[in-house]
């Protein structure tokens, strides 16, 4: 068994994936290009970015689509959101932020924003056929990276591999059980050059959704479907979960929705950074967060 | 009523001191923020006193805090547990009397939270940082050029 660690950039962001233990025999050569095989199926499939993907593809015309097999539980999991968020987290909210000017050129010139269809008008799915009544432009932002973080560990599984720890932009998912805790220091949105907690992950998946850097004008790249606005009140969340699809969606959904109705969709620790750097976080979030020290303590 | 011991660290008996005189003071203004920690009050009636060890360098401490209200005498308990002499959790439980009281004090309890800041990262052991994600060139050159529009 040998290491192994990849740096790139992907899907929009930097990725380092960590391969701690893996048959002898691979070269890395081979090991990259299994995962940027399956990055690339991906982004083909599903990216809003590109014009060649499927998703540009049903963008323009109705009708009933064949994905690959990963389609499935990506829509599960945003099927279930939307039913337990009266509908705050859908990808049919595409076409705002292309009107929002967050689109493939990055325009990033607002126009005027429309709230999307209700789902069930619009989109049904049975395994990996989707069936969409009119042409609509379907957006993955919430869950699309963590999925994709999920898949290429199963990508490092089947090469033999069981200890990783896969980083797409801040969206960690750590498989390592023997080893050390995984200390993963949770930014400062507003001074990135700071923390303010610092999180332990062993095994599991982090991530984290801030409006920090994805900002132009009056939004970020998260948009209330309903309000037609970025949410303010938060400046960033965490969320641990078993799956990183589910962390990466939860993290996006909680600057749209309460985490006691997210909960009721699937279990998850969090943590949101208020606006006013007030902190809310489930009891067994595992991190520990920087609490000023009060300046008259060290003389009583 | 607990038994009382003397805490191990004088500074962590000192933040539960400043917990419960915020709670008070921020009660008394009516309002639900904890702001200013270090103000004092004349709040006398604190005991905070150390009631677990709930884990390594982490003990957990109680306090009761009595204040009058336009309405009369009212007490609130607040528990934090401080680990490695950082609070990393603090619990604040209304025990108010009084209609008035008893929403403001509920009202506070929905809503404390503990502030945070942040600490330079060069200080900090760590294997990663989480936070938004980097943004890809185009973007970045993208809004550089909408920024240079609007100050031009």
């Amino acid at each position: 068994m040998t290491t192994m660690q990849f740096r790139f950039m992907a899907i929009g962001t930097h990725w380092v994936v960590d391969v701690y233990r893996v048959p002898k025999e691979l070269s890395e050569k081979s090991v990259f290009a299994a995962i940027n095989a399956r990055i690339e199926a991906y982004d083909h499939t599903y990216s809003r970015f590109r014009s060649d993907s499927m998703v540009h593809k049903m963008a323009r015309a109705a009708g009933t689509y064949t994905l690959p097999a990963d389609s499935e539980k990506l829509f599960d999991v945003y099927k279930q959101l939307y039913d337990c968020t009266n509908g705050k987290v859908t990808p049919l909210v595409g076409q705002i932020m292309v009107d929002a000017g967050y689109d493939h050129n990055y325009s990033l010139k607002p126009q005027q924003l429309t709230s999307p269809q209700p789902w069930p008008e619009v989109l049904t799915y049975k395994k990996n056929q989707v069936t969409i009544t009119q042409p609509v432009l379907l957006d993955f932002g919430a869950g699309g990276k963590g999925q994709l973080v999920d898949l290429i560990a199963g990508v490092l599984e089947e090469l033999g591999s069981t200890a990783y720890c896969i980083d797409a932009g801040g969206d960690i998912l750590h498989t390592f059980n023997e080893g050390k805790p995984l200390r993963i220091g949770l930014e400062d949105p507003r001074h990135t050059n700071k923390v303010i907690g610092v999180a332990s992950l062993k095994n599991g998946s982090l991530c984290a959704t801030a409006g920090n850097r994805r900002a132009w004008r009056d939004y970020h790249h998260i948009i209330d479907p309903m309000l037609l606005a970025s949410p303010r009140h938060i400046l960033a969340s965490w969320v641990v979960a078993d799956e990183t699809i589910w962390s990466d969606a939860i993290a996006t959904s909680l600057f749209l929705a309460d985490a006691r109705e997210l909960k009721k969709c699937h279990d998850f620790e969090y943590a949101i950074l208020y606006a006013d750097y007030s902190l809310e976080k489930s009891l067994n979030f595992p991190a520990e967060f920087f609490i000023p020290e009060f300046p008259d303590a060290k003389t009583n | 009523m607990h038994d009382d011991t003397v805490p191990a660290n004088k500074p962590n008996t000192f933040f539960t001191g400043v917990i419960v005189f915020a709670v008070i003071a921020t009660l008394s203004a009516g309002t639900i923020l904890l702001q200013n920690q270090s103000q004092q009050t004349d709040a006398t009636a604190i005991r905070p006193i150390r009631v677990t060890n709930t884990a390594e360098n982490s003990q957990t401490y109680q306090a009761t805090g009595n204040y009058t209200s336009p309405g009369g005498p009212e007490t609130i308990a607040v528990e934090v547990t401080v680990t490695d002499g950082v609070i990393t959790n603090a619990q604040v439980t209304p025990h108010a009397k009084h209609p008035t009281s008893q929403k403001f004090q509920t009202e506070f309890v929905d809503n404390f939270s503990p502030q945070v800041i942040g600490q330079p990262i060069a200080g900090l052991q760590l294997d990663k940082v989480a936070g938004s994600s980097l943004t890809p060139k185009g973007f970045n050159d993208a809004l550089q050029k909408i920024i240079r529009e609007r100050d031009s």
